[in-house]
């Protein structure tokens, strides 16, 4: 197991490599841009730096392979991420602070879209086609078709129009003030948590309805266990592995939405950083936001892939 | 001899009558969607007949004004007409699920096909591709390149085509895979049949549900898409009415207001959503099922008297 583990981390390597060439090409695509808005921007009165001076001072002025190299240099030899174009600061403080704020998101979010999915799939597996199976089913395709954007919208207006309540704008964190924190982060959460929770639910109950009608089962009831034995012992485990991969699957639609809702909540997260570098294209920041995601994402899927072995004993890592 | 032949071929009804029989009959639900499709696909081509006001007249003298038998779902902060600007919306909308939909579908047939049949060295470094670029969040790398190339209806399609066709290669890929093991396949290379031939005679032709499915679906997100991009200022730049910048930011200092600019671009652009979704999973049921993500109705045999019943009284998929 352990030896399996090292390779998949070995393996990540090449691949992280081919998403920093990515992100790094997606960025310089159109060059010039970020330095033609500084020109733009200078104040009239300054000394005018020239073009010339301002691409080598932020390093444009050599072949695009030099940057590249430079910036994965010093990645490599002491995780430096380089500096905004804008405040001239170091990248990866900057970056890594947003990280737990949004942390703390996407966890609420998923916890409350599994609480909501996983018990709601199940029940609409064990009572096919019933009046409730409805139900669930389309909650579940309204959970995906619902623009988190515009639920985000409604739950800022209207409890404010009706009740004169809205959610808190200034961030705190868990553990100052665990009630204004929960009350800012509640909301958006239940919304991200809604989208995931749609697909969640369809896989478990697709997988559920496959599960309970295998040999084993009959055998369950046979021997008289109760149906919550035979729902969420023998049935649920085998259910589970593909639920975990669409969860993993999942986990890159939650992170993209937290941009939108942290937009709408002002939850100064990753998502606020990654929208303000974008209008102003600042590059260094935008790369950061874009491999750190991918590596956690890269981890999940690593996460995704052990769980099995937990899940089905007859999978073996060597 | 030749006449009762003649007649069993005039009697058999034809692909589409017969595709769409089955629609009505097995799946009401996606029926519903794809009338809902058919629908907004109307009031967009329709946009300039249907709208009884232009989408961009400023009469600032009505701003902000409840729904009335003048305009019927109110005015937003400008003094413009909001049912006009929905109607003006589905048109952007329709636009943008269409093209966008073609546009990652061919991207993903081009990527998938030449990926599948090839496979080897091509087909291991177009995977590495795909895998890396599928393990950032979409909205990242969507944001990303709009910052590059700026707003605009283009933009957006070109950006959500290639973000969706890329993803989307794989199931092409798979379903190539598929095919190719097929035996005509080893016998037209067999008669020395072009690689170019094969793939358009042979495995095309056998894809073919697939990719209509992903056109279905692709078209659902791209509408999404497009809504998000314009909610959050790197989509449509304004004049131009579309669902997701209506409920922009900015505009929602006016909805504490006027909550029905809150809710009629956000009820249009969900009841659509549903419904290609509802469409498409349909589709999926009825053309593929080995892409099938239910059970179908054979999953229900033996699983309780009801449905066993109903599955012995129509054996026929």
């Amino acid at each position: 197991m352990r030896a399996y583990i090292i390779r998949r981390l070995l393996l990540l390597i090449p691949t992280l490599f081919l998403i920093t060439i990515i992100i790094f090409l997606l960025a310089r695509l159109v060059p010039g841009t970020a330095i033609d808005l500084m020109l733009a921007q200078q104040p009239a009165t300054q000394d005018q730096i020239g073009r010339a001076a301002l691409e080598h001072e932020l390093g444009f002025d050599v072949p695009i392979h030099i940057q590249y190299v430079r910036w994965i240099g010093a990645i490599i030899t002491h995780g430096d991420l380089g500096d905004s174009l804008w405040s001239r600061q170091s990248v990866a403080p900057n970056v890594l602070r947003r990280f737990p704020i949004s942390f703390e998101l996407w966890f609420i979010a998923i916890l409350i879209g599994l609480l909501i999915a996983i018990p709601i799939g199940i029940y609409s597996a064990i009572r096919q086609d019933s009046v409730g199976d409805y139900i669930a089913r389309g909650f579940a395709i309204a959970c995906i078709a619902l623009p988190s954007f515009w639920l985000g919208t409604l739950v800022m207006v209207f409890p404010s129009v009706w009740w004169r309540w809205s959610p808190p704008v200034e961030y705190l964190s868990f553990f100052q003030n665990p009630g204004q924190n929960l009350q800012m982060f509640l909301p958006p959460a239940i919304i991200l948590g809604m989208g995931l929770s749609g697909m969640v639910m369809r896989m478990t109950r697709t997988m559920m309805l496959e599960v309970l009608r295998q040999d084993y089962i009959r055998t369950a009831w046979s021997k008289g266990l109760t149906e919550k034995v035979v729902v969420l012992r023998h049935a649920m485990k085998n259910a589970l592995i593909p639920i975990v991969t669409i969860i993993g699957l999942q986990i890159p639609a939650v992170i993209g939405g937290s941009i939108i809702l942290e937009t709408i909540f002002q939850i100064p997260g990753v998502g606020r950083l990654m929208i303000d570098t974008v209008f102003n294209r600042d590059y260094p920041i935008l790369q950061g936001i874009n491999l750190i995601t991918a590596a956690i994402v890269l981890l999940v899927n690593l996460g995704v892939d052990m769980t099995y072995a937990y899940l089905d004993p007859r999978v073996h890592y060597e | 001899m030749t006449e009762p032949i003649d007649e069993i071929v005039k009697k058999k009804p034809s692909r589409f009558a017969d595709f769409m029989r089955r629609l009505v009959k097995e799946k009401p639900l996606a029926t519903i969607g794809g009338v809902i499709v058919i629908f907004m696909f109307l009031v967009g081509i329709f946009a300039n007949f249907l709208s009884p006001y232009p989408y961009d007249e400023n009469q600032i003298k009505i701003r902000l004004q409840p729904p009335s038998v003048e305009h019927i779902l109110g005015t937003d902060q400008l003094g413009r007409d909001q049912l006009s600007r929905i109607i003006w919306g589905a048109r952007v909308s329709m636009i943008v699920g269409v093209a966008g939909a073609a546009l990652s579908t061919v991207i993903a047939t081009l990527i998938g096909l030449l990926s599948g049949f090839y496979g080897g060295k091509f087909d291991i470094i177009m995977q590495r591709f795909v895998d890396g670029w599928m393990s950032f969040p979409a909205l990242f790398l969507v944001l990303s390149i709009m910052s590059l190339v700026g707003p605009g209806l283009m933009q957006v399609i070109l950006v959500l085509g290639l973000l969706m066709g890329i993803a989307q290669s794989r199931i092409v890929r798979s379903a190539v895979i598929g095919i190719k093991r097929n035996i005509y396949v080893e016998a037209s290379k067999a008669i020395g049949a072009s690689d170019i031939t094969i793939l358009i005679r042979h495995i095309l032709p056998n894809i073919m549900a697939p990719i209509i499915v992903i056109f279905t679906l692709a078209m659902g997100t791209a509408i999404l898409g497009e809504a998000t991009l314009s909610f959050l200022g790197f989509g449509i730049p304004p004049p131009m009415p579309t669902w997701g910048s209506m409920l922009s930011v900015e505009g929602r200092t006016y909805m504490y207001q006027a909550t029905w600019l809150a809710i009629w671009p956000g009820v249009a652009l969900g009841v659509v959503v549903w419904g290609i979704n509802m469409f498409g999973d349909g589709l999926r049921d009825l053309l593929d099922p080995r892409l099938r993500g239910g059970l179908g109705r054979y999953g229900n045999m033996g699983l309780g008297k009801k449905a066993g019943k109903k599955a012995k009284l129509k054996p026929t998929a």
